[in-house]
């Protein structure tokens, strides 16, 4: 029997990468997965994977920052499966990536629409239907930049850091309606969003990791799981870094520099 | 019901006798590992090894003293010729004292930091030995507590207990990095409120002090516990054989919390 089965499961940003990583994994473990995303050919295309492995989902289209979106999402899928277990809030977008001093008021709402105002409207649209449930398991896809700082990601770094504090708050405010409120923070991972991101950064992003590697989406999905499931029945409020001890060290440039120049020999270039 | 698919592995649980270790023990065993469960008290671990039994499953029973560098060595090598190369080991023995810092006398500083922080060193430098000389690879994971994180509490007088779980995270850190390169992962957990004959000791003491009636302290500390129950055993086992599972492979040097939310960070 499978980890989630007979569970419905809402994943954002479920088109591509982590989401998608999650969406399929949580298909095979016996979910009914909504693949949600912006994108309706990504979100199509992600159930269509579902469906050949003989697993149940449902694509829905979604801008996670507007309300009515939102609402909507959750109203389908109580209409499709007539409950919600899990939300997992993974739809995001990358920061401007500039200095602090030269982000746009635009650009900067523009991030914490998607990724701190997404999350908060997705979460308030399941908690009454997984209350009435007795409960449900939310997680939250945070990030290593959840928890430190990065060079020109003052945007980006502030919505993820904003997340484990949205997550910790909603533990408080549902723990007696049963329903759990966690953390995931991967480091880099294999995914469409870093083979955006420039080989240099890549390389010193994997040389943070104590593998001097970066995560494979699935290795971080299969925390996502453990955290929606019933394994996780006592864990809440809690934050899961899945980010090869990154944040357990502090590395010396040195350090950083030699494990970025491993990471680049082994890469042989596929960043660039 | 078994999730993670470690037939065959070797495990060590210290202080698998009873409470948390004795549950790990048994849920490890349920996976399909074989498990050596070490005790200071050979009694308790012959009974969870007969627990295990009945469930079908395989495992040691010995009585060691984590603190002893030549017993735990014999551990170490007692597992891997009766049993196999190992491949998790779990620093679960622990002991908790009652009293506040100004009260707190060398003895049970001592106490706590050898039983508590000492024997996660030294169970894991033979264990990390042995699995390196088997060709790397393997699993570490340290039981800390919520005192490995916060201080306790002022009605919960456990300063040094704290200093020494404290310690254990600090380890898990650095022992993770030095044991990257050789494929050994290493990871903390850090429970709540668990219904262990620890925390009868905790709340039977802490209410004698204070003229409390028994189960009142525990009962005080339950109700802050955002899920709104006592934690069992269980539910840190769960955690520890999900970090012992393939699925966990991207993390080490961290600590998880596995509390109810009880835990602030």
């Amino acid at each position: 029997m499978g980890r989630l089965q007979g569970k419905v499961a809402i994943v954002t940003g479920a088109g591509q990468g982590l989401g998608r990583s999650t969406a399929l994994r949580f298909a095979a473990e016996g979910a009914k997965v909504v693949a949600a995303d912006m994108n309706r050919e990504t979100a199509h295309d992600t159930v269509e994977a579902i469906r050949s492995g003989d697993g149940e989902a449902t694509a829905v289209v979604v801008d996670v920052s507007v309300a009515d979106d939102a609402e909507r999402m959750a109203a389908d899928t109580l209409a499709e499966y007539g409950r919600i277990d899990i939300l997992v809030n993974n739809a995001a977008t990358f920061g401007s990536g500039k200095h602090i001093a030269e982000i746009d008021e635009e650009e900067w709402d523009r991030v914490m629409r998607v990724n701190l105002k997404g999350p908060f409207l997705c979460s308030k649209y399941v908690i009454p239907p997984m209350r009435s449930q007795g409960g449900g398991s939310v997680v939250f896809v945070s990030s290593m930049s959840g928890v430190v700082a990065n060079e020109l990601q003052a945007d980006y770094n502030t919505s993820k850091h904003g997340l484990i504090g949205m997550a910790r708050c909603l533990a408080q405010d549902c723990g007696e309606d049963g329903i759990r409120a966690n953390v995931v923070c991967p480091t880099g991972m294999n995914t469409p969003m870093m083979a955006r991101t420039p080989a240099e950064n890549v390389a010193s992003y994997a040389a943070m990791t104590m593998f001097s590697r970066f995560a494979e989406p699935e290795e971080v999905a299969n925390a996502i799981l453990f955290l929606a499931s019933d394994e996780a029945s006592y864990i809440t409020a809690a934050v899961l870094m899945v980010d090869g001890g990154a944040t357990a060290i502090q590395p010396s440039d040195r350090q950083l520099r030699e494990g970025a120049a491993r990471y680049l020999r082994r890469a042989s270039g596929n960043f660039a | 019901m078994p999730r993670y698919h470690l037939d065959g592995q070797v495990a060590i649980v210290t202080g698998g006798g009873r409470g948390i270790g004795r549950a790990i023990a048994l849920r490890l065993a349920q996976e399909g590992c074989q498990v050596t469960v070490a005790d200071l008290d050979g009694g308790t671990a012959a009974q969870v090894v007969d627990e295990v039994r009945a469930q079908g499953g395989q495992a040691l029973p010995l009585q060691v003293d984590v603190t002893r560098k030549e017993e735990v060595q014999q551990m170490v090598s007692q597992t891997s010729d009766q049993l196999g190369d190992l491949r998790i080991l779990v620093n679960n023995a622990g002991i908790g004292a009652i009293a506040p810092l100004l009260e707190t006398d060398e003895e049970t500083w001592d106490a706590l930091m050898n039983v508590n922080a000492k024997s996660v060193l030294l169970c894991s430098q033979a264990a990390a030995l042995q699995m390196i000389e088997q060709g790397g690879g393997g699993r570490i994971i340290n039981n800390a507590s919520g005192a490995g994180k916060i201080a306790p509490g002022k009605n919960m007088p456990l300063g040094a207990y704290a200093a020494s779980k404290h310690a254990v995270v600090a380890l898990t850190k650095q022992m993770g990095l030095e044991l990257s390169d050789h494929g050994i992962l290493v990871n903390c957990v850090c429970a709540g409120i668990v219904d262990t004959p620890m925390w009868d000791l905790i709340d039977r003491e802490t209410a004698a002090r204070q003229g409390a009636p028994v189960g009142s302290i525990k009962a005080q500390a339950v109700a802050g516990v955002p899920l709104g129950r006592i934690q069992q055993p269980e539910d840190v086992a769960n955690l520890v054989a999900f970090l012992a599972s393939a699925d966990a492979a991207y993390m080490t040097g961290q600590t998880y919390n596995v509390s109810g939310g009880l835990l602030p960070y």
